[in-house]
């Protein structure tokens, strides 16, 4: 594809016809995002109004900014603040960090079968639905049968816990359990890019006498930055947003947990699974979704202020 | 280079999701809108009865009639639909269009169509309040319709009519079933003998802790009392004026004086959660009860749970026997109390989407009258999927049925399913294993219970829907826990009512009252 400015007219027709297949190859993809991304953006004015299905949602009173206000006035806007952000960045970095610990280490087994095995072991998890994940965390943690009360605590003479009332083990189960989920995924797109990498460094690398970990450090990680900051730049793109199924389904929606399990969506779903209020939930999506904006808009500013050519726009 | 890699990451992302993403739902009802057949002329019958034909429509009207089905989709709903219609046809020129939703689905399915105005004239509105239909401008205004087509319905329910009313107006009419509940404890019958689980004399919690306390013994593998979905007891005695099951702002001790206060703050509910706390501390609830996802019948019939408490009915026993296939016993602690949302949970309501709202109304009242209409809607069609076993052995003149030859609950292709979810099942048939009376003592259960002081009052949360979001995540934090026993109450119930006066419930108690208020004078009371 040409960069440069056409000339003129003909020049510019001429590119067009030139690059019908790229235009053809990208139509299916843009037809895609319009419907399925851009036209919905018009139901962002539900955000705003007091939806009466009567009269449609185009002729339902405006209410401004009032259903907004049950996000903000509680003081559990804090708490689930604070529990939505705090755990997508520990996600964000210990999932990229192992991600790619596992990727290179992916690449330096030499079998081809069990290079092939452990890339479907690790992502298997990935495919479980999350209300499956939460009967296996329950099957490790219940207080009547679970493995780790009945199995480990009780012949070693330890007392037990009844997990599900006890908030303070829950940052680290709902880290441990996400991680194991995720990691695999993250993993594979990592090592779709460590496979790109041109071999022909290593073997200078070699030559010049560098060892095993002076390879990864000075040719495999620089390389896999590009694909750190894609990655990273679309998480944050959601940082906002909880995985409901994990801060849901696994903690069986225990209300002694809440306090640390409590994350935007949850909020949303129990406030409103009674009133059935479809402006307010749009609200809350509304904000969100500029929050993310704003977080990308930023974070890539940054990326772009240390490093232009790894920027994404 | 880092174009070549962005293309093999993203290839593999696609890769991934498309395998991710395989499997959907198909769970969808099968209501194919049949829409006007209407070739079907209707001239030739104009000279029938005057009466009959002032009631006729003038062309045929098809209406989308909605109800909960318990599972599978209906394969002989065809059949039923045409005997129906041929009732329906000569009396009103209507037909009906019947779709079924399962229990799992209902909820949402029915919003949805309310929502989008099409595939429902004519449905129960469940588990939806139906205040915020009637706010959102689903559902239409039915005092008009039932004063000119709908005496027969008037008739059938008697005051329990006034239930459906938001604010001025009438929105819905209730199902005819128990309308009001009385709260107890339900345990496996056998067990209960063999440990002489004394039920006759249990007529407080401290009685019944004193019997559970056997069970244990007897059986230390079993749990004495289970809970639903990690619901030990939804109530106990109080009208919760529209919050069934958060309970933000009652009238507490049986509902007698019009004062609304916070349930979490009263003697009546610091004492259960207290004796719940006891329980659980002496092994008495099952160990992590708040988890639970398990129903405490689906653990009686497994073995390992002895019986839990629930809301009680006439021919609860019976009932929940003949559906179990082992005896259950009951015991009441808490009379019948009747309060506005027992009756406005469960009702009939015409879609603001209904092309026709006179025609839905005709054959609603007909549905709640006519014994031959509702039956088939009930039962389906006899000698295909039921069968007379005494004819006229109900008190109500209607006959003991049961399954017809061939088919029993898992084959017949039409079902009976929540009849309590059809308009009027007390003027239809008996099912085989319940008392042949069993419709007269419903009615008179109704009749006699103790009515809450805000008895046919319906709270509208509009104004203070911010503080009910609020106060829901609180609930939902606290209360069932409580009453499961997996909390000490008394540090928890202060931290409890802080955080809800936090999050603004004196807001909705100071609504609920003045609402409550403003009905006492319009009504004279």
């Amino acid at each position: 594809m040409k960069n440069s400015k056409p000339a003129s007219k003909a020049a510019l027709k001429a590119q067009i016809m030139h690059n019908i297949p790229l235009y053809l190859m990208f139509l299916p993809g843009a037809i895609y995002l319009l419907i399925n991304n851009y036209i919905p953006m018009g139901g962002l004015i539900i955000a705003f109004k007091q939806v009466n299905w009567n009269k449609g949602i185009l002729n339902s009173p405006w209410v401004g900014f009032s259903n907004f206000e049950y996000l903000f006035k509680t003081n559990d806007a804090w708490t689930i603040t604070r529990n939505t952000l705090g755990y997508n960045i520990v996600f964000i970095i210990l999932g990229t960090i192992l991600a790619i610990a596992i990727a290179i280490l992916l690449n330096e087994i030499r079998s081809k079968t069990m290079k092939k095995t452990y890339q479907t072991v690790i992502l298997l998890p990935y495919l479980i639905s999350m209300v499956v994940v939460s009967y296996l965390v329950f099957a490790m943690l219940s207080s009547e049968n679970g493995f780790i009360n009945l199995s480990i605590f009780r012949p070693l003479g330890l007392p037990e816990i009844s997990w599900y009332t006890e908030p303070k083990y829950w940052p680290a189960i709902l880290i441990i359990v996400h991680t194991w989920k995720t990691f695999g995924y993250n993993c594979i797109l990592y090592y779709a890019t460590l496979v790109g990498i041109d071999r022909g460094y290593y073997e200078a690398a070699v030559i010049d006498g560098a060892n095993r970990w002076q390879q990864v450090w000075n040719i495999t990680l620089p390389e896999l930055v590009p694909t750190i900051i894609t990655l990273t730049l679309m998480s944050i793109g959601k940082i906002f947003y909880s995985d409901f199924g994990l801060f849901y389904q696994v903690p069986m929606d225990s209300g002694p947990l809440y306090d640390v399990t409590n994350t935007i969506d949850t909020y949303v779903y129990r406030g409103l699974i009674r009133l059935n209020n479809v402006g307010m939930s749009s609200a809350a999506g509304f904000y969100q979704s500029i929050v993310g904006f704003v977080l990308v808009l930023l974070a890539n500013y940054a990326v772009r202020k240390i490093s232009k050519e790894n920027a994404l726009f | 280079m880092k174009k070549r890699t962005l293309a093999a990451l993203f290839c593999a992302m696609l890769a991934v999701t498309m395998m991710a993403s395989c499997g959907g739902n198909n769970t969808t009802t099968d209501s194919s809108s049949s829409t006007d057949s209407s070739s079907a002329s209707t001239d030739s019958e104009e000279s029938t009865a005057s009466t009959e034909s002032d009631l006729r429509e003038e062309e045929l009207v098809t209406l989308d009639v909605v109800t909960m089905s318990s599972g599978k989709n209906e394969p002989d709903v065809t059949d039923v639909e045409n005997a129906m219609n041929e009732i329906l046809e000569e009396k009103f020129n209507c037909n009906v269009d019947l779709t079924f939703i399962s229990y799992a689905n209902y909820a949402e399915q029915t919003s949805l169509m309310l929502s989008s105005g099409e595939d429902a004239d004519l449905l129960p509105v469940y588990m939806i309040p139906l205040p915020t239909c009637a706010n959102a401008g689903q559902i239409i205004p039915l005092d008009d319709l039932i004063e000119q087509y709908g005496q027969g319905i008037k008739e059938q329910l008697g005051d329990y009519i006034e239930c459906g009313r938001v604010g001025e107006d009438l929105y819905g009419v209730t199902t005819a079933r128990d309308l009001a509940n009385s709260q107890g404890f339900e345990f496996v019958k056998s067990v209960a003998d063999e440990v002489g689980f004394d039920y006759e004399n249990i007529k407080t919690l401290d009685d019944l802790e004193t019997e559970l306390m056997k069970v244990k013994e007897a059986y230390p593998d079993m749990w004495p009392v289970a809970v639903s979905s990690g619901e030990n007891i939804r109530n106990w005695g109080w009208d919760p004026l529209g919050d069934d099951m958060i309970n933000l702002g009652v009238l507490a001790d049986m509902a007698t004086e019009p004062v609304v206060v916070n349930l979490y703050e009263t003697d009546q509910y610091k004492d259960l959660a207290n004796e719940m706390y006891s329980w659980m501390q002496e092994g008495l609830i099952q160990a992590d009860a708040v988890n639970s996802t398990e129903t405490a019948t689906t653990l009686m019939s497994a073995g390992t749970a002895f019986g839990g408490f629930t809301n009680l009915k006439p021919g609860f026993a019976e009932e929940n026997s003949s559906s179990l296939g082992f005896e259950i016993g009951v015991v009441e602690i808490i009379p019948a109390l009747g309060c506005t949302n027992n009756v406005s949970r469960a009702t009939w309501t015409i879609s603001s989407g209904c092309d026709n709202p006179e025609a839905a109304m005709k054959v609603l009242n007909e549905l709640y009258t006519n014994p031959d209409l509702s039956n088939l809607y009930m039962y389906g069609i006899e000698g295909v999927h039921y069968k007379v076993l005494e004819e006229g052995g109900a008190s109500n003149g209607q006959d003991i049925i049961t399954w017809a030859d061939g088919v029993d609950a898992t084959t017949s292709n039409y079902r009976k399913s929540g009849t309590w979810l059809q308009p009027n099942q007390f003027i239809g048939h008996v099912w085989e294993g319940s008392a042949a009376d069993i419709w007269d003592q419903q009615r008179d259960f109704n009749n006699n219970a103790q009515k809450s002081v805000a008895f046919g009052f319906t709270y509208d949360s509009l104004p203070v829907t911010n503080e009910v979001t609020a106060c829901t995540n609180v609930v939902s934090k606290y209360h069932k826990a409580l009453l499961c026993g997996a909390l000490e109450p008394e540090s928890t119930l202060a931290q409890f009512n802080e955080e809800l006066y936090a999050a603004g419930l004196q807001n909705i108690i100071d609504e609920k009252q003045a609402q409550l208020d403003a009905w006492l004078e319009a009504n004279g009371k």
